[in-house]
């Protein structure tokens, strides 16, 4: 089947996440999708096979035009979407998990169990599995889920399959497996579209490759015209002003003030080593689920390491809990802001306040609340934070505001060590220059700051020092002078 | 109408904090069961009868304070009247045993505390959720109650111990002046000291306040074991009270504990909530207890009442919840 959109556009609460896509996809060919976290490849995705409804455009599936309002809708006209993380139901049956949503029933309703058995064993073979559809889901490794997933799709006929993602949670070795079903289906006449960070997965797989960039189609090109070299540069594309790096008096010194030795968290990270001047800010670049939020949670004692040594000024620590973390001088501001940074339905002041009891009660535990206000006023004050009155509850506070009231919270426990994850995610773009003054100022009054991000004009203009971690590894430590994005992006997929 | 006021009070925060609270929900229901009680008898009147009327219900309202805390922070206790009937047994076996009054008292308190802090190990160290365990040791705790005590009623207490709710300074029974002062102390503690702002940071995000330092284990471990050891008191109240201890005293209590919290607005899944409301549906559960009494109505008639206000203080609850979110 073939498949055509015409200047699809998505708009989430007035934000273009998707502008004007004009892309087409053939029988018969493997298509990839690339481009950085938030390029918009997902949304466009998830437009295509009806999780979400396009805002503007049109999608035409062998040039008749469709209105895919649902997953069932798209579904029904032959498009289906392979999760990056198999969804099934895993107390249910290969067979039931494979016709799920579609089982047919003889005049009573009851499920013709026979049929549905031969059937699915049938379409496991075509794909080459071997796997007893009447086994139950559970236990089942993530590759064979995935196929099960894939197996489902060809029950219902699809004609265009989605892959989100699929080889990330996949072994080499299950990788190929996936790709001789992919070339397979291919040869059949599917029409696939292949998401990955992954070039050279792309390289191998793929016909032609479509890069988004800032919710743009930037291009699509044959795989054979076009170099790992040149994509990266579609990927990043922008002609960013170039802000400069500030230094500052403490990072000529060579004191380091945290020093960190072959951290190991099975499954998570291994062997991460790195080290940090007061006044520095050290950026992690990467993508996501390269690993970096979970040394920084190790480092604040959110959770566990495995192996390896911190040594913070000059002596071994451990830091049990967040609570030992916040006693020795770290604070941690986290990049899921509404799970792990505010209290929602509570005061400003009360949030702004909330890690450092001890300096806003006496030593019987009574509460000042002329301290709490004074204090949090003093940073309503300072960072311009928008809101009538530091009773008012922070969750009905903007994006940008409600982060600058946990960044004031963080500053009043007057941290040491200041670690930043994605600290400007869903702030809009005056509050984020207001934010790298703010981080800029930190680091020269002497705080080391840890900046995890995802956007590389934002590690690039800030960071002193840059580290570049992929799959839980660092992959590269860049000095500031040498580091584009380009270079970044390589070692960050490659 | 409604519009502008709601308009009016999103704009000044500190006004909309004093008025909008669910607790005033339970006030208004107070003040009601009060005037229709009165009309139905002059009794209602006489403060006398109505703090007489409270005694039965002090050991349940001790609970239903710590009980507040605990569904404050995010989680419940399930197996309060368990532990009643458990350390009323223990208590009653001790004293029976020979062991004296004073130490049978401490054995009935410490073992209170054990079965809280057994509570408070599993839900925090194991991370089994509350609602689940609670059950779990609803089932042990009176079972470990029957083993001990059988059928019998373990009595032969000293006459200075038994009935504590015929003792009075001026017209005010004991346990309910125990059961004030109890209010008023925790009442300050949770509003005004540092620990009980951080029960309610616990309540409403229980990651974030692991994130910024708060320790979020130790401190429902300590709630438990507080519900562990008030639950003792209660039981030696209780015993007191009937002159007996038996297996299956307050059997079912844990249900009219837990309403009594959610009558005076507590939010069932943490982060709102206080003593003052706790404190006002307390008087509620006793005024229309009495006052149904006095009306001759039957038991079973006054549980379908009850419920009924319960699902009317729920459902006004929610709507202020909502309203206060936006």
């Amino acid at each position: 089947m073939q498949l055509k959109t015409n200047n699809i556009g998505k708009t989430f609460s007035g934000v273009n996440v998707l502008r004007n896509v004009n892309f087409d996809l053939k029988p018969g060919e493997v298509h990839a999708l690339v481009g950085e976290n938030g390029a918009g490849k997902s949304t466009f995705v998830k437009v295509l096979s009806g999780v979400y409804t396009p805002t503007e455009g049109k999608i035409f599936l062998d040039e008749k035009k469709v209105n895919i309002t649902s997953p069932i809708v798209a579904q029904k006209n032959g498009v289906s979407l392979i999760h990056q993380e198999p969804q099934s139901f895993s107390h249910l049956s290969v067979a039931e998990n494979i016709f799920m949503g579609h089982m047919e029933g003889n005049n009573f309703s009851r499920v013709k169990w026979q049929d549905i058995n031969n059937k699915s064993n049938e379409i496991l073979e075509s794909i080459g599995l071997k796997i007893d559809p009447k086994i139950i889901m559970e236990g089942l490794s993530i590759a064979d889920q995935q196929m099960i997933e894939i197996a489902g799709a060809l029950s219902k006929n699809s004609k265009v399959l989605i892959m989100d993602e699929p080889t990330s949670p996949l072994t080499p070795n299950e990788v190929g497996k996936l790709f001789d079903i992919v070339n397979k289906l291919k040869s059949n006449g599917m029409a696939i579209i292949f998401i990955s960070h992954r070039l050279e997965e792309i390289r191998q797989i793929s016909d032609r490759v479509t890069i988004f960039r800032d919710g743009d189609l930037i291009t699509t090109k044959n795989i054979d015209e076009v170099s790992n070299e040149e994509i990266i540069k579609f990927m990043i594309g922008r002609n960013i002003e170039e802000i400069e790096v500030k230094e500052n008096q403490f990072i000529k010194n060579d004191e380091y003030i945290l020093n960190v030795k072959n951290l190991s968290l099975s499954k998570k990270f291994k062997d991460i080593s790195f080290n940090l001047k007061k006044g520095e800010i050290l950026g992690f670049a990467g993508l996501v689920g390269a690993g970096r939020t979970e040394v920084a949670k190790s480092i604040f004692g959110a959770e566990k390491f495995d192996e390896g040594e911190i040594i913070y000024n000059g002596e071994s620590i451990i830091n049990n809990s967040p609570n030992e973390a916040i006693n020795n001088g770290f604070a941690y501001v986290p990049e899921d802001r509404k799970q792990m940074g505010i209290f929602g339905p509570v005061a400003v002041e009360d949030n702004v306040t909330s890690a450092i009891p001890k300096d806003i009660s006496n030593n019987i535990g009574l509460i000042n609340s002329k301290t709490v206000s004074t204090m949090t006023n003093d940073y309503i004050n300072k960072f311009n934070i928008i809101l009538t009155s530091g009773r008012q509850l922070i969750e009905e506070l903007s994006g940008g505001n409600q982060q600058k009231c946990i960044i004031s919270k963080w500053l009043l426990s007057k941290p040491k060590v200041l670690i930043l994850d994605e600290p400007t995610r869903g702030v809009d773009v005056g509050v984020k220059s207001e934010m790298y003054e703010i981080i800029n100022k930190l680091a020269e009054e002497g705080t080391a700051i840890i900046l995890i991000s995802s956007e590389l004009p934002e590690i690039l203009s800030l960071s002193h020092r840059i580290i570049v971690m992929r799959e839980g590894k660092i992959t590269k430590i860049l000095n500031n002078k040498e580091a584009t994005q380009e270079k970044i992006m390589s070692y960050a997929i490659n | 109408m409604l519009k502008t006021i709601s308009i009016y009070l999103s704009e000044n925060p500190t006004l909309r904090y004093w008025i909008v609270r669910p607790e005033w929900v339970a006030v208004i229901l107070l003040i009601i069961s009060i005037i229709s009680s009165i009309q139905l008898s002059p009794f209602f009147a006489d403060l006398a009868f109505i703090m007489d009327s409270a005694t039965p219900y002090v050991e349940y309202g001790l609970i239903a304070i710590i009980l507040t805390l605990i569904i404050i922070s995010g989680e419940i206790d399930l197996s309060i009247a368990s532990m009643i009937a458990l350390t009323a047994v223990i208590f009653g076996t001790a004293y029976n045993a020979g062991l004296g009054m004073p130490i049978s008292m401490l054995i009935a308190l410490f073992s209170g505390t054990l079965c809280g802090l057994f509570n408070g190990i599993l839900v925090t160290q194991l991370q089994i959720p509350s609602i689940i365990l609670t059950i779990g040791t609803l089932t042990l705790y009176r079972g470990i109650a029957q083993s001990l005590a059988s059928d019998f009623s373990l009595g032969g207490y000293p006459s200075w111990f038994i009935g504590i709710d015929y003792r009075y300074i001026g017209i005010i029974p004991i346990p309910v002046i125990i059961f004030t002062v109890f209010a008023i102390v925790v009442g300050f503690f949770l509003s005004s000291t540092i620990y009980g702002k951080q029960l309610y940071l616990i309540g409403t995000n229980p990651q974030t306040a692991k994130y910024s330092g708060i320790k979020v284990d130790r401190i429902k471990l300590l709630l438990f074991t507080l519900s562990g050891l008030v639950c003792g008191i209660a039981g030696v109240l209780t015993t007191s009270r009937l002159a007996v201890a038996r297996f299956n005293m307050a059997t079912g209590a844990e249900l009219e504990i837990v309403l009594m919290v959610m009558l005076g607005g507590t939010y069932i899944f943490g982060g709102r909530g206080n003593i003052f409301g706790t404190f006002v549906a307390f008087w509620i559960v006793v005024i229309l207890r009495a006052g149904l009494n006095v009306a001759r109505i039957k038991i079973e008639s006054q549980l379908t009442i009850l419920g009924a206000m319960l699902i009317i203080a729920i459902i006004l609850t929610n709507y202020i919840y909502s309203k206060s979110q936006k």
